[in-house]
């Protein structure tokens, strides 16, 4: 009778641990959470249509410089023809447009967005690099998509980035 | 002995569904977003191809709205070009904001912002991607930031 008593808490506590490794594993699944950023092709085509909006800037000639001339204009400390701000100009014309794109808020597709301009000086993967505009609305707590477009002014190894977050 | 063991493949099994139905709806809402994104790569591609792209220089995401517009002109040609289940195809500027609702004709043209090149009914579902508007102003190329919008009818 004590033998069979044995057996039985033998069984038992190898059940027990049969379903504690099952319910382990269950949540370790279930808690996995998705990658909080997630790239999105849709934003990083944004940003690169973005620096080929042309802008009321004239930079060398008679001609208007689109916005990823003016990008480097104003990463170079250069002015419009006019006498304009270039980064001045950069950060109201994607404002501008951000506002008239994205139409971010509580309760919409978009809750809010992030933009960021940054310049490298020896590319991407330096670590050296120099904000020129960072723009942002709303709160950004969800899940978030990121679009990343690189801008290369002229022949330098200077690598002018626009980097769109959106949540 | 039995019945605990049973009461625990029970408790198990009721474990298991919950996750599996959790699964499930996630998977549904993966399918949703990869026929989302195979739409958007759609119409990227439609925006590529010659009928609408431009060629004058180097952009890739530039559209070229002079084309466009003259293919408005030829659209009871155009009605199932990019086949039957297109219902809707059209290029709309987003900023500036001014004009940008108002559709091109022979009379408004370029001072609009708007070219539906098809619209066949209703029942369809839109996907878009963003593109450069251009067009040749004076000597020099000019740039406005719009999308391209193609309902395609739901199945």
């Amino acid at each position: 009778m004590s033998q069979r008593g044995q057996e039985e808490i033998v069984g038992f506590v190898v059940v027990i641990i049969v379903i504690s490794v099952a319910l382990l594993i269950f949540l370790a699944l279930s808690l996995r959470e998705d990658p909080a950023t997630r790239e999105s092709v849709t934003l990083s085509q944004f940003v690169t249509t973005l620096s080929m909006y042309t802008t009321s800037c004239s930079l060398t000639s008679h001609r208007y410089a689109p916005l990823g001339e003016v990008y480097a204009a104003c990463y170079a400390g250069e002015r419009c023809l006019d006498g304009t701000n270039s980064c001045a100009l950069v950060n109201e014309t994607v404002n501008t447009i951000l506002s008239d794109s994205l139409d971010a808020g509580v309760g919409r597709p978009i809750e809010g967005y992030t933009f960021t301009l940054r310049s490298f000086e020896n590319g991407t993967q330096s670590a050296a690099s120099r904000p020129l505009l960072a723009l942002s609305k709303g709160n950004c707590t969800g899940t978030k998509q990121q679009g990343v477009s690189d801008f290369v002014p002229g022949r330098g190894r200077v690598v002018i980035q626009a980097h769109l977050l959106t949540c | 002995m039995a019945f605990v063991l049973i009461a625990f493949m029970i408790l198990f099994g009721l474990v298991a569904m919950f996750y599996v139905s959790l699964r499930l709806s996630s998977v549904r809402g993966e399918v949703y977003d990869l026929r989302h994104e195979q739409a958007e790569e759609l119409v990227r591609k439609l925006a590529g191809t010659p009928e609408f792209s431009w060629t004058i220089d180097d952009c890739a995401s530039c559209v070229d709205m002079d084309k466009v517009f003259v293919l408005k002109n030829k659209s009871a040609t155009y009605q199932t070009f990019w086949g039957n289940s297109v219902r809707m195809l059209r290029v709309q500027q987003v900023s500036p904001r001014a004009e940008r609702d108002i559709e091109c004709t022979e009379s408004t043209y370029p001072a609009c912002g708007k070219i539906t090149l098809i619209s066949r009914g209703a029942g369809y579902s839109t996907d878009e991607a963003f593109v450069s508007l251009c067009r040749i102003e004076g000597a020099e190329r000019r740039c406005t930031f719009g999308k391209l919008i193609i309902g395609v009818a739901s199945p």
